[in-house]
């Protein structure tokens, strides 16, 4: 059993996002791996241990040959590494990243599944798995919470806005978890340690055989046009509890005719 | 400047057409000559509820059985795209089968797709605004790679409001065959029972706690 599981390496979470002067994000500090790709290593570490074989492979695109976020991933227990970095891939859109990531995965050899998160904690546009699906023109189920392998088969359960559907795939296939589909593992000394000589290899745009005229800022086909603070949303009422609080909130939601 | 023609992306749930839908219509009405809608499902169940709301033509599928939406519709609107049928713009939820969607969809007519959009103006091209950093900046980006643009907005974005129309006509949306990409199958449908409003589509929420002084722009 063959895993890749794209992984994005992305700027501290706890420290306020700014943007270059293009508007790209700022990503010259150190990226960190995002917290959501977490759970596709740890579901891929599960898949494969339990099909008693093979290796979990990991895919990411950063800038700046940057690598500490995988770093973290291979000392969870993930075998190898391809990340893509180019300075042609400054201003890439989601499309871009789709065909990128999905190059570097026909890469890999054998690979029965290909795991993402369901978005980015810092893109969040949610359409990268399922659009990595389609270039590779492999069936796939997305927003899984529960994942399982049987006789060449994902069964999956998906979530929706009213519960969940029971899915099912052939393998291969490619499938998006959710945050808490696994409880990711802490890596241990040891893992740290054996990270440091895992391969990890550095490819170019160029090396992918994809046209540096079609990802990027020349690729992108869209164009910010300005960035603007946000206008600071109306005040709401705050209502002071001198123990007659629930009757002005019952007057008000009676003035606005909601009881 | 008016677009030509928006397709807006039904969702349907037990109760019918999906608030979502019928928000994404209110707009579509505003900035558009022609709003017709598509659905990866039964075009004359929803007819009369997107008419009502503007729409004057359903894209259908029909029963997609046990298909997935995104794979199945988004061939489907490929095709009938590519047969001479394209709008300026798509509109679609950013929900679970409204991103499975746009994102099948874009790769087949190799497009890019915005999500998590707030609003859009067509003043000068097809722009759309995005908030980014927790909502404290917007982002405004036109779409660059001609129509039609795939364009996702966020629940409650806009306001639904009836125009008064009559039932749409349902118009068959052929699904092509998908081949391997369209092998995953749909098993069961669980749905989870829940009690009381959603949050997201409420218009007014009552909050309460020690932090409420220190947010006075929370509401």
């Amino acid at each position: 059993m063959n895993v890749v599981v794209c992984v994005k390496q992305i700027p501290d979470p706890a420290d306020p996002g700014a943007l270059n002067a293009d508007h790209t994000l700022k990503r010259d500090g150190k990226l960190i791996l995002d917290e959501s790709d977490s759970y596709g290593v740890e579901m891929a570490l599960q898949l494969v241990d339990k099909a008693g074989g093979g290796e979990v492979t990991l895919v990411s695109m950063a800038p700046n040959g940057e690598v500490a976020g995988l770093r973290t991933a291979l000392a969870m227990g993930a075998a190898k590494a391809i990340l893509v970095s180019d300075d042609a891939l400054k201003g890439a859109g989601a499309l871009d990243t789709a065909k990128v990531l999905a190059a570097a995965i026909g890469r890999v050899e054998g690979a029965d599944l290909v795991l993402a998160a369901t978005e980015s904690s810092d893109g969040y546009t949610g359409t990268v798995p399922e659009q990595i699906a389609a270039i590779l023109d492999l069936p796939s189920i997305t927003f899984a919470k529960s994942v399982e392998i049987a006789d060449g088969t994902v069964k999956v359960q998906r979530q929706t806005e009213a519960g969940y559907d029971e899915c099912e795939s052939p393998l291969p296939a490619l499938v998006s978890v959710t945050a808490g589909v696994v409880e990711p593992r802490y890596p241990s000394f040891k893992g740290i340690m054996a990270a440091k000589s895992k391969p990890v290899d550095t490819l170019t745009v160029a090396d992918l055989g994809i046209d540096s005229a079609i990802v990027g800022w020349a690729g992108a086909g869209q164009e910010i046009v300005n960035v603007e603070a946000a206008p600071e949303r109306e005040a709401g009422e705050i209502i002071e509890d001198d123990g007659e609080a629930h009757v002005k909130i019952v007057e008000f939601l009676d003035g606005l005719k909601v009881l | 400047m008016a677009l030509s023609k928006v397709w807006v992306h039904a969702e349907t749930n037990e109760n019918g057409v999906a608030p979502i839908t019928l928000e994404m219509l209110a707009k579509a009405r505003e900035i558009a000559d022609t709003v017709e809608v598509f659905v990866g499902g039964d075009g004359s169940a929803i007819a009369a509820a997107v008419g009502a709301h503007g729409a004057t033509t359903v894209h259908a599928t029909g029963d997609l059985g046990g298909k997935l939406q995104g794979v199945h519709v988004a061939a489907a609107l490929a095709a009938a795209i590519e047969a001479g049928g394209a709008p300026d713009l798509l509109m679609l939820g950013t929900t679970y089968d409204g991103r499975d969607i746009a994102a099948r969809l874009s790769v087949k007519l190799d497009k890019p797709v915005l999500t998590n959009n707030i609003d859009i103006d067509v003043t000068d091209g097809i722009v759309v605004t995005t908030p980014i950093f927790g909502g404290t900046q917007l982002v405004k980006t036109k779409f660059a790679a001609g129509a039609p643009a795939i364009a996702l907005f966020r629940p409650k974005s806009f306001v639904a409001e009836e125009s008064g129309g009559g039932a749409a006509a349902v118009s068959d949306l052929a699904v092509p065959d998908t081949g391997a990409a369209g092998a995953a199958k749909l098993l069961n449908r669980h749905v989870e029972e829940t009690t009381g409003p959603k949050l997201d589509e409420a218009a007014v929420v009552v909050a309460g706690g020690r932090a409420s002084a220190r947010r006075p722009s929370s509401r």
